[in-house]
């Protein structure tokens, strides 16, 4: 177990610190620098030059890149180059809606995509299992910003329902400011569950199936456990791992699709962050989003497969 | 090693006829709304000229709701929406079949090496996993912001982030496959390991490649209408994204609730129909899912 | 249903409340408004909100580039100079100004009665200061105005000179406009002021003063009790707030949901009509500062050709661009300057006629052939660039590419993400650039930057390198007699207009949004990083009783 442990770990700093090297040398492939955005001025080759400086572009790249590990293991991401601000500070500042839009909208995903998903294992062929393939399939190919334009305009302005855009009222406090969070919240998490709640149920549904057909439950039947026990205890616990694998792997596609999502809905997180500073050519804000996400992701990643091992010895080896 | 877990799995080996499967296949009704309605898509991709005259020009009918003469209305440039969806079909099966076509064969050499290979396996679980560590779309924007856009850099862009899932696929299956007693048979009696890839494993996937190719491909005309929504699309061609796009630059979104509604509409239509012939193709070949 | 739910479904729900509590706990962090709190509405007064598309990135003024930046900080930094209704330059800061000298010595007088927020009064010492900084760290687009400052004096309070190294005639006007003026008390105790943040305990001049801010989300700036240019000296207005909506969509929902008072972004053209049912909203229109053209790339050997630029000039439908891309709303232009700047513009300069059948037939003149049958003259094909985030110069560059084969002549969409296509530009990786200056406020000024071959402010997209047009805008730059520049300018027009170097597409309209059952008052400028929002507009907003 150990051992299991001890290789995860590794992995997932290698995955990492690839990641971060993937990014750095790939930004600098990017055509311009942050000087080209001040084009209108009247720059001379030798303001660009001082600039550049300033922003220590002008040293080889492989300086650079040294220097910027050895920053990071100190915790320091950097300054913006457009907002003189630690790009810490501008990530904690997103990154927490980002989180809880992504977050909200993968915990309603699994708790109603888990009961449904069993529901329609355990009755196969039943009005609602069918309907749960054709709407598992059918949000496979649901886009994301025409969900939230759609929702944006009915929800929100023809019915007046949910405010429009936003993370928060700003003049609301206390327990009003909590209220005022989730209104706000509903439409951006809808857009995203509706999206991602019906290809989810359906996987679990699959692997809940194909457990269900599995020997030990059957011989759990002979024993006579009831058929609660043997869905829940035996059944689920061996299909919900997937499952949550699956989770775990989609998060970097949910995460990306919160891009969309966040800038219908005028949501201030990271995915929107992540537009714009490549727009604006803002490495450090950049590296330090993608390292954040992909630190995510990983560590997601590596937990749910801890999880795996713990539950299902098989697969320790 | 990370569990496997995806609507499409890993079959044993004894079940793996095809031939009169194709027959069953048909038999189910979605299968063949399905099948019918991607060979209407591939029609009017091919046909397009024939059907709509290519969007170009202005006209003084500029933001018309749906009538007779435009069945989807026009946008701010007084532009038929109709004809735009119609071209808009090509660009979105062209890089839809091409990006999984690189997937697919990106991820099955990999995937394939991997099963067979055990040095190749770790190197390729590490990238396959990096890959899938890094969040997609946001990756997707930097790759095509470095490129100047077209319909090829597009494709290239979108089939180099597919291939991971494809790989991750056909190397459980391989894997499956690897293991058979025949295989360490055909080892023994002196078969090459190209040989016994291309022989013996190969064949086996083939269905799961087909199965493959319709999934990542109903993705990847989501990827290509994200990125095209995002602005870094080919803007000489049409594409559903395209439309969308314009919806959204020119403020009109709420204004014109058809510049919005049918693209979409496309864009669910395509890939519902590539995803259910893809997943009954899977359903067939493994007859563990038959009725499931 | 229910057997599920119930039991182990019961423990279910609970792993699941427990993590939505999470989530929103975690959201506890970001609840916190920037500084200080702002206790709800204030009590007299209203509060004006305002919609914007993007963050503010840099609150240092003397720095910072974007549109949203200089909205907010403008209402905090007194400029010399404002731009009023009619594209010329009127006093804020300074009464006014003159040159002595032979026009190497600019000076302007200061009011007396502008002070900053924190009792201070404004003096000259701070216009010193704040030109010296921008010089000593090359800060902005402003250093490069003063690159012929020789010294700056300030020998009272309400008087400053700067001592120039040759005349310049547009230098007063320049500087004045562009350059903030900040308090020295504040800024000085900053240290090296291009690494300065100030995104706290600010000290402004203006009508209005940040108060907090919630990063990506709201502005808050609170009335500077005495500004000078306001009605009786105080603004209406108690608050001002900007808020963030980087979809103009969602934000035009807002507008109309009642969410925010104004659009400081202007409506695009298409989207006008989304108003017209409201009763309370209203739209002010004004002009443009800048124009959207085409420029032809000189060192390509075939745009080097008059002919070939003169046919292509006349392949665009420019009237049709402004009939549907702008809906009508903009004007044509002829030569480089824009009709806008009246005094300047060249009326004899008229503009090519839209005729693709007569561009073809002088590009045959010219000794181009049409070999492969194709409809195409074979050597004549070329790549548009653009911005693809500028919805009309896309549209623009659709266009032209259809009419431009009637002509014979074939175009390549080019347009790219805006960074890639500055990047290209700066680089001249281009045949033609479509694209849309922003503001000029000076012929002069514009002139020197675009077609002067040693390319002073890197806008020199034509890359002309002509002793002529050299010789042409020396001469002009040096005249100081009012009546002889604005001749020589009109003669530069008519010049350009001949040689084609490129072709002027629209002086476009902007359309602002804002909710007239609720405020009123507003001053407009033109230009869109002027329009409903500078500080002298909003010290004059009320709200409507």
């Amino acid at each position: 177990m150990a051992r299991f442990v001890f290789s995860r770990a590794v992995k997932a700093v290698l995955t990492i610190w690839i990641a971060i090297t993937a990014t750095f040398f790939l930004l600098r492939l990017l055509p311009g620098d942050p000087t080209t955005l001040m084009v209108e001025s009247d720059m001379t080759p030798e303001m660009r030059a001082a600039l550049l400086k300033t922003y220590g572009l002008d040293r080889p790249l492989w300086e650079q890149y040294v220097s910027y590990l050895r920053e990071l293991a100190q915790g320091n991401f950097g300054v913006s180059f457009r907002q003189i601000q630690p790009v810490r500070d501008i990530l904690l500042d997103r990154l927490p809606w980002t989180l809880l839009l992504a977050g909200t909208a993968f915990v309603i995903t699994i708790a109603v995509g888990v009961p449904i998903g069993v529901y329609a294992a355990v009755h196969r062929d039943s009005p609602l299992d069918r309907m749960l393939q054709a709407l598992g399939i059918g949000g496979h190919a649901l886009f994301v910003p025409s969900v939230a334009m759609l929702l944006l305009v009915f929800l929100g302005a023809r019915l007046d329902w949910f405010p429009i855009g936003g993370a928060v009222d700003p003049d609301a406090h206390g327990a009003a400011a909590y209220v005022s969070l989730a209104h706000h919240l509903v439409l951006p998490v809808l857009s995203l569950v509706l999206v991602q709640l019906g290809p989810y149920a359906l996987t679990l549904r699959t692997n809940m199936i194909e457990v269900l057909g599995e020997d030990y439950i059957r011989a759990a039947r002979a024993r006579g456990l009831s058929a609660q026990r043997r869905v829940w205890k035996h059944g689920l616990r061996n299909a919900i791992l997937p499952a949550l694998t699956l989770m775990g792997l989609q998060l970097g596609t949910l995460v990306g699709g919160a891009v969309l999502t966040e800038t219908v809905f005028a949501y201030p997180g990271v995915g929107r962050l992540i537009y714009e500073a490549v727009g604006q050519r803002d490495y450090p804000v950049l590296q330090g989003a993608f390292i954040m996400l992909a630190v995510t992701v990983v560590v997601a990643n590596a937990l749910t497969d801890l999880l795996y091992a713990v539950l299902n010895p098989r697969i320790r080896l | 090693m990370s569990a496997q877990a995806s609507t499409v799995q890993a079959t044993p080996a004894t079940q793996l006829g095809v031939g009169p499967a194709w027959r069953g296949y048909l038999r189910q009704p979605t299968t063949l709304l399905s099948v019918a309605v991607l060979a209407v898509m591939v029609l009017v991709a091919v046909c397009a000229p024939l059907i709509a005259e290519e969007p170009a020009g202005t006209s003084p009918d500029v933001l018309q709701p749906p009538s007779a003469a435009h069945w989807f209305g026009t946008d701010d440039l007084g532009q038929d929406i109709f004809a735009q969806v119609i071209w808009g079909t090509r660009t979105s099966l062209v890089i839809g079949v091409a990006a999984s076509l690189i997937a697919l064969v990106l991820g099955s050499a990999i995937g394939l090496a991997a099963a067979y290979f055990r040095p190749v396996d770790a190197v390729a679980t590490i990238v396959t996993d990096v890959k899938l560590a890094l969040p997609t779309l946001p990756l997707m924007i930097m790759l095509a912001a470095v490129v100047n856009p077209s319909v090829w850099t597009l494709t290239i862009i979108i089939g180099v982030v597919a291939w991971p899932e494809v790989a991750r696929l056909i190397r459980s299956q391989g894997l499956v496959i690897a293991a058979m007693p025949y295989i360490d048979g055909a080892r023994a009696l002196g078969a090459s390991s190209w040989r016994i890839i291309t022989r013996e494993i190969l064949p086996a996937v083939v269905p799961l490649m087909v199965v493959s190719v319709l999934l990542t491909a109903s993705r990847a005309v989501i990827s290509e209408a994200g990125l095209s929504f995002l602005g870094l699309g080919d803007p000489d061609s049409w594409s559903w994204g395209r439309i969308l796009l314009n919806a959204q630059r020119s403020g009109v979104v709420a204004l014109a609730w058809w510049q919005t509604l049918f693209p979409s509409l496309a864009i669910v239509l395509l890939v519902l129909a590539a995803t259910v012939a893809g997943m009954r193709f899977n359903d067939t070949r493994d007859p563990r899912h038959k009725g499931a | 249903m229910k057997k599920i739910l119930n039991g182990r479904g019961g423990r279910w729900r609970g792993v699941v409340t427990l993590s939505l509590a999470a989530a929103l706990g975690l959201a506890g962090c970001g609840l916190n408004e920037g500084n200080s709190a702002s206790g709800g509405g204030p009590g007299d007064g209203s509060v004006l909100r305002i919609g914007t598309t993007t963050d503010v990135s840099n609150f240092n003024p003397l720095q910072s580039l974007s549109k949203t930046d200089s909205w907010i900080l403008n209402l905090m930094y007194p400029h010399l100079l404002r731009i009023d209704e009619n594209a010329k330059k009127a006093p804020e800061l300074a009464k006014s100004y003159t040159y002595e000298d032979g026009g190497k010595t600019a000076v302007f007088t200061l009011r007396d009665d502008f002070a900053w927020s924190d009792g201070k009064p404004v003096v000259a010492e701070d216009v010193k200061y704040s030109a010296e900084t921008i010089m000593k760290y090359k800060l902005g687009n402003v250093a490069a105005k003063l690159t012929w400052v020789e010294s700056i004096e300030a020998p009272n309070p309400t008087t400053v000179k700067f001592r120039l190294s040759q005349p310049y005639a547009p230098f007063a006007e320049g500087v004045g406009f562009w350059m903030p003026i900040v308090p020295k008390h504040v800024f000085e105790k900053a240290g090296d002021i291009s690494k300065f943040a100030n995104d706290s305990n600010w000290v402004g001049a203006g009508p209005f003063v940040l108060d907090s801010f919630t990063k990506g989300q709201r502005y808050v700036l609170k009335r500077n009790e005495k500004y000078p240019l306001a009605p009786g000296g105080r603004p209406a207005l108690s608050q001002v707030e900007y808020r963030v909506y980087p979809d103009v969509n969602t934000m035009m929902l807002a507008l109309r949901n009642g969410d925010i008072d104004l659009m400081a972004t202007p409506v695009p053209a298409s989207a006008t009509k989304t108003f017209a049912n409201d009763p309370k909203i209203k739209l002010v229109k004004v002009g443009a500062l800048g124009f959207a053209h085409l420029t032809y790339n000189m060192n390509n050997k075939h745009l080097a050709r008059q002919e070939v630029r003169q046919a292509l000039s006349m392949s665009v439908d420019t009237k049709a661009i402004i009939d549907s891309v702008l809906q009508g709303e903009g004007r044509q232009m002829a030569g480089p300057i824009s009709p806008i700047f009246a005094e300047y513009d060249n009326p004899e300069v008229q503009p090519y006629p839209f005729d693709p059948e007569a561009a073809k037939a002088k590009l045959a003149a010219a000794g181009y052939k049409d070999g492969n049958g194709d409809g195409f003259f074979d050597e004549l094909t070329f790549g548009v660039a653009c911005d693809q985030s500028n919805p009309n110069i896309t549209r623009v560059v659709q266009l032209f590419r259809e009419s431009a084969a009637k002509a014979g002549v074939k175009l390549e969409n080019e347009c790219v993400e805006r960074n890639t296509f500055l990047n290209r530009t700066k680089n001249g990786e281009y045949d033609i650039d479509a694209s849309q200056w922003g503001v000029f406020d000076n012929p002069m000024d514009q002139l020197r930057s675009t077609y002067l071959s040693s390319n002073p402010g890197g806008i020199n997209y034509n890359l002309l390198k002509s002793a002529e047009m050299d010789r042409l805008i020396n001469d002009a730059a040096g005249t100081t007699d009012p009546a002889a520049l604005a001749s020589k300018i009109k003669n530069i027009d008519k010049v350009v207009h001949e040689q084609a170097y490129l072709t002027p597409l629209y002086v476009e309209n902007f359309q602002f949004a804002y909710n007239a059952s609720k405020f009123t008052g507003f001053v407009p400028s033109p230009s869109d990083l002027l329009g409903m929002v500078t500080a002298y507009s909003l010290a004059q907003v009320t709200p409507v009783k």
